[in-house]
């Protein structure tokens, strides 16, 4: 209940203004539009990479060399340009004029990461580690070492705590909603072990890998704006109230 | 008994510096989207608690639109904490209602 006499707060009222805060913070770190982007981004520079990856491959085994080496540098560069976007000052100035982009209307506000801007070589070395893996296994599954059937299951082992490690490098921006993403992973990946008949043939295997990193992560993304939209509601619910009473 | 705090015992400038308080830099258009307040009421507002010395403010370019961003300092922190302890205590003292708080000393407008 409001109180009526102009600027007295009654004990209901005092508490209201207590939410602000909470609400604030949970906005801020639901804000994710920018994270559909940059997934998308990803999941052009996966689908590349596995494309090149694969022609390369194919192009080695029907004898055309060149092909094959032009495949390699191709590889090699769209490689880079991935870490560049995920790790590299550039790359973190590029999502964050999509941010400023997406949010033109209803502002700005943001929770830094200090983890991240102290701990910045620590990032270079996780993404480097991750690369590294996700490189081996996919040139290891190409060659027939490692059965096609266990290719997303393996690169959970990996895939799963780097997500996990991104996630945890954020914090306090990052939301837990994010977090949606690797457990849907693991889960994917106990689902391939159990026996799930799910196809495996090459292309089912590219779309276990990599549709899946983007896809769930892309859906905890969704999820979480749909929760940043929630969190503006309340966040205004509780802070338009008495602060008319300021006005004028 | 703490006494309250003049700048931050008015409900448009605490919920600032409650919203303030949950995050680290906000621009100006977003209090306009959180509060609902008038463009002069709410800059008058945020004048207020930059002289009180609670919020810094930097001014920069988005590109070539001008922007203002919020900060609140630490002092301003410290004095948002110490208004609630203040609230908690009067709070605590049984019979004591919210509207007391009126009393002494009043809301500085």
């Amino acid at each position: 209940m409001k109180s009526t006499e102009p600027g007295t707060m009654n004990s209901t009222e005092i508490d209201d203004l207590r939410a602000p805060s909470h609400w604030s913070r949970v906005y801020a770190q639901n804000r994710s539009l920018p994270v559909l982007v940059y997934l998308a981004a990803n999941g052009g520079f996966f689908a590349l990479l596995f494309g090149l990856a694969a022609g390369g491959g194919m192009a080695a085994k029907a004898g055309h060399p060149a092909l094959a080496v032009l495949a390699s540098i191709g590889f090699f560069v769209a490689y880079g340009a991935m870490m560049l976007l995920v790790f590299s000052k550039r790359g973190h100035r590029w999502i964050d004029e999509q941010y400023q982009r997406l949010y033109t209307c209803e502002g700005s506000v943001k929770i830094e990461s200090k983890r991240r801007q102290r701990y910045q070589w620590l990032g270079y070395a996780v993404g480097a580690f991750f690369g590294t893996c996700i490189t081996a296994e996919v040139l290891l599954g190409l060659h027939g070492y490692l059965p096609l059937s266990l290719m997303q299951p393996v690169s959970a082992l990996y895939c799963v705590p780097f997500m996990v490690f991104m996630w945890w490098w954020q914090r306090p921006a990052s939301t837990w909603v994010m977090l949606l993403g690797p457990a849907l992973y693991a889960a994917h990946a106990l689902l391939l072990v159990s026996g799930l008949p799910i196809p495996q043939d090459n292309m089912w295997a590219g779309i276990h890998m990599m549709g899946a990193i983007c896809g769930y992560g892309m859906l905890a993304a969704l999820l979480s704006h749909a929760y940043s939209r929630y969190a503006l509601r309340r966040l205004q619910h509780a802070a338009h109230g008495n602060a008319r009473n300021g006005q004028g | 008994m703490n006494e309250l705090d003049k700048t931050l015992h008015e409900p448009a400038r605490l919920r600032i510096a409650m919203i303030l308080s949950g995050v680290d830099v906000v621009d100006f258009n977003f209090l306009l989207t959180a509060l609902g307040l008038t463009r002069g009421n709410l800059s008058s507002h945020m004048d207020r608690l930059e002289k009180a010395g609670y919020v810094a403010i930097d001014k920069g370019y988005n590109g070539k639109i001008p922007r203002t961003m919020y900060r609140l300092t630490d002092e301003g922190r410290g004095a948002l904490e110490l208004y609630w302890a203040a609230i908690d205590s009067i709070r605590s003292i049984p019979g004591n209602s919210i509207q007391d708080l009126r009393a002494d000393p009043a809301p500085d407008r």
